[in-house]
């Protein structure tokens, strides 16, 4: 499996942790396209809060790697990362990649 | 200072036992003559009025009675506890005087050895306990927010309560040695002419046997220890009938725990007792057995939501921090509380206050609902920095066998979800069967352990 492969699983296991916590009908779809956050987006600021905290909980059991995926520098990009779930599994690829390298957590 | 009321005044008391240590009773004609051998030894050493003693130590005969004798010499006493961390009596060092260090070791053997070089300038507070005549207590704080802050207590001020006759009473030693909970029932049991049961260890079994052995009818206790009697079930196995009164304090008591005590043992009566380092323990009354309101018997306001207390029995201040008494004396406790006509219900430190994109948090109320899980056995709950809410809700959970930590911190949300608002439920759910981290006994919120499965 490829290391993006994993990524995308432990955002759908994230999402399936934050989908428990919506009202009935407001469950998210595992689709790229799928709008997370900003216009037209799914989720609240406590649920993007949510979705993130699962998701970096997963990347430090799966690659032993600490990382914070809200920071300062991924909210204020032009194109937020965090606006659907396609956005999402390249931005915590490219945070992973970073923080462990290939060699090591491949 | 006068210490009669400690020793046994009433002639019907002297040949009692003061304290049951390795299943010996000591009376309290034993601890006259003791407390005499201690003035003899210090009178060698020409011992000032005024002197700070280190007393590194744990419950014993003999250190009941050279806390009486320091007492009574109108010394400062430093008591620490013996086996604590290393850097303890570099701290009282730093901030006090020294004149001499004593240690008595697990055989209740003594050594007394000569105070630190070079001593600290004398603090302005110790001067005024001195000019006073009165003898004097130096107490670390549990440090849990950073360096130990050191107490200094005027002696009288403090154990002038326990002036009152009351009538005696059998207690173990359950709380700290070092500390002022465990320093208080040391002094509230001598008062009364009562017992003290020195136990080797805390565990539910041992305390629950010894409350049946040795008829003990107050167990001065945390709500940690009353949780593991609970879920060991230590109190089945003996019988508490003897039992009387549970008071707990110092840590939050989560509703669920208490509800389960109260059904537990229905014959005895629980109390939620409040007191701190820096004002000592106060008589309280709680609203009713299974409530976690109470009444202060003290002066005291609500501040912005902060307790604030007024009190003769107050500290002098602190040797090393900033004071936190208000202009006019009050001193500002740092619980937010809730009030009820005369009742009072604490919520929670406020430093250890959640802030959740503006709402706030309150770590013990989301502790108490976690615990309403019968598999959970401890639990702490912390705020962690969040670049878009300010804080989130993280919670760190013990359970007793190794679980599937996914399917344990799932669990964990699903039930904070249906019990609590949304933005106090916890984003992070961390599982372990390690233990929870505490500083000298009291809990600690910051510390991540570094074996813990996240979920």
């Amino acid at each position: 499996m490829t290391r993006e492969a994993i990524i995308l699983r432990l955002v759908h296991e994230a999402i399936d942790v934050v989908n428990e916590g919506l009202p009935p009908g407001a469950a998210l779809e595992k689709a790229p396209e799928v709008t997370l956050f900003g216009v037209d987006g799914r989720l609240d600021s406590l649920g993007l809060v949510e979705l993130l905290a699962e998701t970096e909980v997963r990347l430090e059991e799966e690659f032993s790697v600490s990382v914070s995926l809200v920071n300062d520098k991924a909210l204020s990009q032009r194109n937020s990362p965090f606006r659907s779930v396609g956005s999402l599994v390249t931005y915590v690829t490219d945070v992973v990649a970073t923080e462990a390298p290939v060699s090591e957590a491949g | 200072m006068d210490t009669g009321f400690l020793t046994g005044t009433r002639a019907e008391n002297r040949a009692g036992d003061f304290m049951v240590w390795r299943d010996v009773g000591y009376s309290y004609r034993w601890l006259m003559a003791a407390i005499e051998d201690w003035h003899t030894r210090f009178d060698r050493l020409s011992l000032p009025a005024g002197a700070v003693v280190m007393v590194e130590s744990d419950y014993s005969p003999s250190t009941a009675a050279l806390l009486i004798a320091l007492l009574q010499r109108n010394a400062i006493a430093a008591p620490l506890n013996r086996g604590g961390p290393a850097s303890m009596p570099a701290e009282i060092a730093a901030v006090a005087p020294v004149a001499c260090h004593v240690a008595l070791d697990g055989d209740d053997h003594w050594t007394i050895s000569p105070g630190t070089v070079p001593q600290p300038p004398v603090h302005p507070l110790i001067d005024r306990l001195r000019s006073s005549g009165h003898p004097g207590l130096l107490l670390l704080t549990s440090g849990s927010s950073g360096r130990p802050k050191a107490v200094l207590h005027d002696a009288d001020a403090l154990l002038a309560r326990f002036r009152q006759p009351r009538a005696p009473m059998r207690m173990p030693a359950m709380l700290v040695f070092e500390h002022l909970g465990g320093l208080n029932t040391l002094f509230h049991t001598l008062a009364t002419g009562g017992t003290l049961c020195v136990l080797p260890d805390h565990r539910p079994d041992t305390v629950c046997a010894a409350i049946a052995r040795h008829r003990v009818e107050v167990l001065p206790t945390s709500p940690t220890f009353l949780q593991l009697m609970l879920l060991t079930g230590a109190h089945e196995r003996h019988d508490l009938s003897p039992l009387r009164l549970i008071t707990y304090g110092s840590e939050a008591m989560p509703q669920a725990t208490l509800d389960r005590l109260s059904a537990a043992l229905p014959g005895t009566r629980l109390k939620q007792t409040y007191g701190s380092i820096e004002v000592g323990a106060f008589a309280s009354r709680s609203q009713a057995r299974d409530s976690l309101w109470l009444a202060l018997d003290v002066e005291h306001r609500v501040v912005d939501g902060v307790l604030q207390l007024r009190t003769s029995a107050a500290m002098l201040g602190y040797l090393n921090a900033p004071s936190p008494f208000t202009a006019d004396g009050w001193f500002v406790t740092g619980d937010l509380v809730e009030c009820d006509g005369a009742y009072l219900r604490i919520l929670g430190r406020t430093s250890d206050l959640i802030s959740v994109g503006g709402e706030k948090v309150f770590p013990q109320e989301v502790e108490a609902v976690v615990q309403e899980l019968e598999w959970v056995r401890d639990v702490r709950v912390h705020g962690e920095p969040n670049a878009l809410m300010g804080a989130v809700v993280c919670a760190r959970v013990r359970v007793d066998a190794p679980a599937d930590a996914r399917w344990a911190a799932a669990e964990v949300k699903r039930h904070c979800r249906a019990r609590l608002p949304r933005h106090q439920v916890p984003v992070k759910v961390f599982v372990g069967t390690t233990g929870l981290p505490t500083v000298r006994g009291k809990k600690l919120r910051y510390v991540r352990s570094t074996q813990e499965a996240g979920g």
